[in-house]
């Protein structure tokens, strides 16, 4: 049972007479408004959501931050740096005070210094969120486009066109990802397609994860327009004389747009992470720009001496990943197709 | 087991007692109170009705005596005793011995109240050996069989091993009367249980329900939105108007002389089997012309012309000629997907005059939507012609078909279903004349506004969204949207299903103006009797996708010559409690005759 989301509709429906009279009293909010009301009554959907738009700050404005509290991203600072191990100096004029293991955390060096070459941590981090979003972002966005189109023409047309589809995303799915997009990766030239060295880079990345995570968004596009081509207002549609254009992009599209944004939602920290596997293994970004994924992998060496390299980068991917979780899990359940019909 | 003799006889005490209930929900927009200071007594082998429209707090009251209120968040406060049980503050433990042994409910819709992966034996024993766990196994299925038995499911011990979707919706519900019963329960409390069941098997559970009673000395609880559902069945009835009980008494005193008016108007509401076409509109021409005289300035009715044209309507040019149309659908049987045919719609013909109202009857599966979805051309015939003034549309391509649209509009059932959610009011219904070729924005506004004032809503509901309005208010909106283009002839596709009694009557007298305005010409599709007979000039009664009676209106009701319209016509739910008990008993021998003959 659920209560009733207007309360005045209920009203209306038991008094025959106030047909004109109540409908004066209908509230002439949209879903995507009551949606947001009830979004913002969902705390930890909200926290997530701002350290998401944080984040996206952030990102967007790393070179500006970096100005004003940190050091460019990849310059060198070998003078409290230990050569033998690689460690930060507790204090870079007496090296024999012993290792930091913090890493030289300070007002000076908000998140600590790189071990072995002293790169500010602080800036890498931040620049290192810029490739991450970016490719998130993007492989999303070719995600979605592709499984719409071809989920929405496969529920709609059905017959042959969606077996053949429908089979096409099987046949992605079953396919070794992470293996393909190593060794793909692997033989890249430096320059194809009029793009250049992490140019070309980011682009490959992105249409691998696009190309071949399409089939999600796609199955569920295709499963929503199965359900909704059933409802009577695409007959009535129909019935008017309306092409199957105006169907296809003025009746269903607007309904799918929501479990699609949901979606979207939750394939970013999938992203992310797909990002950060490819960038640990070595393949994805050249050095010297910064990546999550590649900063752990370089950690791991020093993981004695200077645990905070491992840390950081770590705990900067699992607030991403888990900010964008539950803010999508918020959003599925504010837009909650079970109470708004 | 105690005899029911002395259960009837027993101390007298109500068996269901409910003081000052009051029962609340938090929503978004504030507490709503479902249920406000109600009061009833159920004696002990005695029935209630609780009558009252979607939102009047019927279910949750019933939800309240089963004790499926707790652990929600819904706030409760006065009395609620069943059988001796205090359900607000017993034990969990306790309400739960109560459920079953002392008070069993059967729900609304018998297709999703069963579980589908386990045989009804199963399901049967499981509800004894709940109830009864020392009971051995052999005897809780000796007991299932009884049950089975007594609501009368044909060789009940080889059925007993069938699952559920091996039976048809009515035996369904059947079998879970068989649940609520096979405890031998004091109450049994049915919640609209014939609502998603077509009208002869209504009839056939009504009948039933009664019988039990007698039988077993039970007390029955009736819910339903429909007073003359309950008519038959109760002795005492109570109307429920927004959570508070707003009447109650004696089932006859109630229907015969109402005295609370929402209790007088939710009775002129209900459509009458024996009222004819011409009574009917009479009535509401007569209402519209009082209605016009008391309110001269609506100048938004254009020309009130109430035509006289008396009962007899005289036949106009010829409109539509269906000839023998059939629809094959393919049936996919077993695993290896070998396929069958199957036709809905199996050679039926009718010509369709120009002004005139064509009613189609039938109960579900008779192929009355399939056919209307074919005149519609949103299917294509697999045999047969549709000629619609003269051009034969049967095998038309959609593209030459577009055109031709405009002249033939649908009324689809479901008004939730059939507006789209996330266009405006004003968008679905101007998307008619922008797929037509109309580009003046400005112009299609004017339109739908116009329309929307004619239907009985206001001209700035045009930017709101179809949530914001009840059933019966789009089902108005989806009227605007099947009018705007000036179409000849109207589908109504049981299109007062989904609503409430008093929306009912007010969207039925709304297309009838319209009709008088427009000059339309209707095919009114339905399963409800008296509802099409209001409507109709013409009747078709429809069985498993053909026509088996065709005629005038009042002949085919007051005259049937099928079987199967007597059949319809016998279990058609009637106002009065004596009249409806007569009809039970000749329900009874029209059934006896039938099973003699087979």
């Amino acid at each position: 049972m659920t209560a009733p989301l207007d309360a005045p509709e209920s009203a209306q429906q038991a008094d025959p007479e106030a047909i004109a009279r109540g409908a004066r009293n209908v509230a002439s909010r949209s879903l995507t408004q009551i949606a947001w009301q009830r979004l913002r009554r969902d705390k930890i959907a909200m926290i997530a959501g701002l350290i998401v738009l944080l984040l996206i700050l952030a990102a967007v404005f790393a070179p500006l931050l970096v100005k004003w509290f940190g050091y460019p991203p990849t310059e060198f600072n070998q003078a409290p740096i230990d050569p033998a191990t690689g460690g930060v100096y507790k204090d870079p004029d007496n090296p024999f005070a012993g290792i930091d293991k913090t890493g030289g955390i300070s007002w000076d060096h908000l998140l600590g210094l790189e071990p072995k070459t002293g790169r500010d941590l602080f800036s890498r981090i931040l620049y290192g969120a810029q490739i991450s979003l970016l490719v998130a972002f993007l492989s999303t966005i070719l995600c979605v486009f592709i499984g719409t189109v071809l989920g929405i023409i496969a529920g709609y047309v059905g017959g042959w066109v969606d077996t053949v589809i429908s089979r096409a995303m099987d046949i992605f799915l079953a396919f070794p990802l992470l293996l393909f997009a190593i060794a793909l990766v692997g033989v890249i030239p430096d320059s194809a397609f009029g793009l250049t060295g992490n140019g070309l880079r980011v682009g490959l990345i992105v249409f691998i994860i696009g190309f071949f995570n399409w089939p999600y968004v796609g199955r569920i596009v295709r499963g929503q327009t199965l359900t909704l081509k059933e409802r009577e207002f695409v007959e009535a549609a129909r019935s008017l004389g309306a092409s199957n254009r105006h169907i296809l992009f003025r009746e269903l599209l607007p309904n799918l747009l929501t479990p699609i944004l949901v979606y979207a939602t939750l394939l970013i920290p999938t992203n992310i992470l797909f990002e950060a596997a490819l960038s640990f293994l070595g393949v994805g970004i050249s050095p010297p720009t910064p990546t999550w994924g590649r900063m752990l992998s370089e950690a791991l060496p020093y993981y004695t001496t200077s645990p905070h390299f491992v840390i950081i980068p770590g705990v900067a991917i699992f607030i991403t990943v888990l900010a964008f979780n539950l803010f999508g899990d918020g959003l599925r359940d504010a837009f909650d197709p079970r109470s708004s019909d | 087991m105690t005899n029911p003799g002395t259960r009837t006889a027993g101390s007298g005490d109500p068996v269901v007692s409910v003081r000052d209930l009051s029962i609340t929900f938090a929503s978004m927009d504030g507490d709503v109170h479902a249920v406000k200071n109600l009061s009833f007594e159920v004696p002990a082998g005695g029935a209630l009705g609780i009558v009252g429209e979607s939102g009047s707090g019927k279910s949750v009251t019933s939800l309240a005596l089963m004790g499926l209120h707790r652990g929600s968040k819904a706030r409760m406060s006065g009395g609620l005793t069943v059988a001796g049980v205090d359900v607000v503050s017993a034990p969990d433990s306790r309400i739960r011995a109560m459920r079953g042994n002392d008070i069993a409910m059967v729900f609304q819709d018998p297709m999703s109240s069963l579980h589908p992966q386990y045989t009804i034996g199963n399901q049967l024993i499981e509800a004894y050996r709940t109830h009864r766990p020392k009971a051995s196994a052999a005897e809780a299925k000796a007991r299932s069989i009884d049950a089975l038995e007594r609501v009368g499911i044909p060789e009940p011990a080889k059925r007993i091993n069938s699952y559920p979707h091996e039976f048809s919706g009515g035996m369904r519900q059947r079998v879970l009367i068989a649940m609520g019963l096979v405890c031998e329960p004091k109450v049994l409390l049915a919640d609209e249980p014939t609502t998603a069941l077509d009208v002869t098997v209504q009839a056939q559970i009504l009948d039933l329900l009664d019988d039990l009673r007698q039988d077993l000395g039970m007390s029955l609880i009736l819910v339903s939105h429909d007073l003359a559902v309950v008519a038959g069945s109760v002795d005492e009835v109570l109307v429920m108007k927004k959570g508070e009980a707003v009447e109650r008494g004696d089932v006859r005193s109630v229907l015969s002389s109402p005295e609370h008016p929402y209790t007088r108007s939710l009775l002129a509401a209900v459509p009458r089997v024996e009222v004819s076409r011409a009574q009917r509109r009479a009535e509401v021409r007569a209402d519209r012309a009082a209605a016009q005289q008391a309110a001269p300035q609506a100048e938004a009715t254009p020309k009130g012309s109430v035509k006289d044209s008396g009962s007899g309507v005289a036949k106009g040019e010829l409109l539509l000629s269906v000839t023998d149309v059939r629809q094959k659908f393919k049936v996919r049987g077993g695993m290896f997907g070998r396929t069958t045919d199957f036709y809905a719609v199996d050679g039926v013909s009718f010509d369709l005059y120009q002004g005139e109202t064509l009613g189609i009857v039938g109960e579900s599966g008779s192929g009355k939507s399939t056919l209307s979805r074919m005149v519609m051309r949103l299917l294509q015939p697999t045999e047969g012609s549709i000629v619609f003034e003269g051009n034969d549309i049967t095998r038309l391509p959609e593209r030459k078909l577009r055109p031709l649209r405009r002249d033939i509009q649908m009324i689809f059932q479901n008004p939730y279903s059939s507006l789209n959610p996330r266009l405006t009011v004003g968008d679905s219904i101007g998307t008619a004349l922008r797929v037509q070729g109309e580009g003046d924005g400005k112009l299609i506004k004017r339109k739908v506004q116009e329309l929307l004032e004619r239907v009985g809503l206001e001209a700035n509901h045009y930017n709101r969204f179809p949530h914001a309005f009840s059933g019966g208010q789009r089902q108005r909106i989806a009227i605007a949207r099947a009018l705007i283009l000036n179409p000849k002839l109207v589908i109504c596709d049981e299109p007062v299903s989904a609503l409430d009694v008093s929306t009912q009557d007010q969207v039925l007298r709304l297309l009838s103006e319209l009709q008088d305005d427009f000059d339309l010409t209707l095919i009114f599709v339905a399963h409800d009797l008296a509802v099409v007979r209001q409507v109709s000039d013409r009747v078709a009664v429809m069985r498993k996708g053909k026509v088996v009676e065709m005629g005038d209106g009042d002949a085919v009701y007051e005259n049937p010559q099928h079987d199967y319209t007597k059949q319809l016509l016998a279990a058609a739910p009637i106002l009065d409690p004596d009249e409806a008990k007569r009809q039970r008993s000749a329900r009874q021998q029209l059934r006896k005759q039938v099973s003699a003959v087979v």
